[in-house]
């Protein structure tokens, strides 16, 4: 494009009397390479509005429709947690006491065997006691001969 | 019968809206992107408008042109943002924030003259920075600006005037700057 054309375009331009065909002509000239040193500032201006418009907008996961669906949702996984925790922990609950009477009878048995070996214990020291006793007799005799 | 099909004409389902959206939500998006600034604030606002539009999707075929009506929700919704931030007194944080940007990028920005175009349209008004996304990066027609904002066509020149000739004073200062 010739100089003259150029600056006659770029004053409309600055006044906001170009029309858009011939914005786009100023935009085709300024984003090609041999551009006029006299209208350099230009350059990066109609650039920076070409790339501008190639800004894309990156849809974010979280419309409003998909919201109400995902509670939906969320609600009947909620429920079905819901019912088989209730399930299972009621059959815990009977598994549990069942194991509680074992473990009674079980319990029974060991405090019996632990308070027989106490017993068996006691009465070993009880047997050890009886040399005391023996020691004292002896001393006492000692005691008394003097 | 006659009334019955006159509702379905002006009732949008899903499908129709999400096609109405699919041309236009990227312009949606750039428009909140260049007032809002940051990305992740942009994104919400679209997804935010998305919402309001879908409420309204009854209407929405009432309406003049809907594309309008999608970019003057868009527009209002940003607004409102930018006033609720600077109520929170969350605009001196922000401001903070850019501020160190700049200084950042004013190190590298030599090289990186687009950087600078986008920050001297931050120093805009708001109007005007509605205005030059509408009419330059989205090269839309006088009377669909005149419709999503509800100014007058020579006031959008006027304005639109004003801007460019700020930007380019800018641009120049810039040059000059760098060459001396």
């Amino acid at each position: 494009m010739e100089r003259s054309k150029i600056k006659e375009l770029l004053d409309k331009y600055l006044e906001g009397e170009t029309s858009l065909a011939e914005e786009k002509k100023l935009r085709e000239y300024f984003t090609s390479s041999a551009i006029d040193p006299a209208f350099e500032e230009f350059k990066p201006l109609f650039t920076f509005f070409e790339k501008e418009q190639e800004i894309k907008y990156i849809e974010k996961p979280k419309i409003n429709k998909t919201k109400k669906i995902s509670f939906q949702w969320l609600s009947i996984a909620a429920s079905i947690v819901l019912v088989c925790s209730v399930y299972f922990f009621s059959q815990q609950k009977e598994e549990h006491n069942n194991t509680r009477k074992v473990n009674h009878e079980l319990a029974m048995k060991n405090t019996q065997d632990l308070l027989y070996m106490m017993t068996n214990v006691m009465n070993d020291g009880k047997n050890q006691l009886k040399y005391l006793k023996e020691f004292e007799t002896t001393k006492n005799q000692i005691i008394r001969n003097k | 019968m006659n009334r019955h099909q006159d509702e379905t004409k002006h009732k949008m389902n899903q499908q129709e809206f999400l096609a109405f959206l699919e041309p236009i939500k990227d312009k949606m998006y750039r428009l909140s992107l260049r007032l809002l600034v940051s990305k992740e604030a942009a994104e919400d606002a679209t997804q935010e408008v998305f919402v309001k539009l879908w409420n309204k999707k009854s209407t929405l075929k009432n309406y003049n042109s809907p594309e309008a009506f999608a970019m003057t929700v868009t527009k209002n919704h940003c607004l409102d943002q930018l006033k609720l931030k600077k109520n929170n007194n969350l605009r001196i944080v922000h401001n903070n924030y850019e501020d160190e940007k700049t200084s950042l990028q004013k190190q590298i920005e030599a090289k990186d003259e687009l950087n600078h175009v986008s920050e001297i349209l931050k120093s805009l008004s708001e109007q005007e920075q509605i205005l030059i996304q509408l009419r330059d990066v989205e090269q839309l027609e006088y009377t669909e600006i005149s419709e999503t904002t509800g100014m007058k066509e020579t006031a959008i020149r006027v304005s639109l005037s004003r801007a460019r000739k700020k930007i380019r004073k800018e641009i120049l200062k810039k040059h000059r700057y760098g060459t001396v």
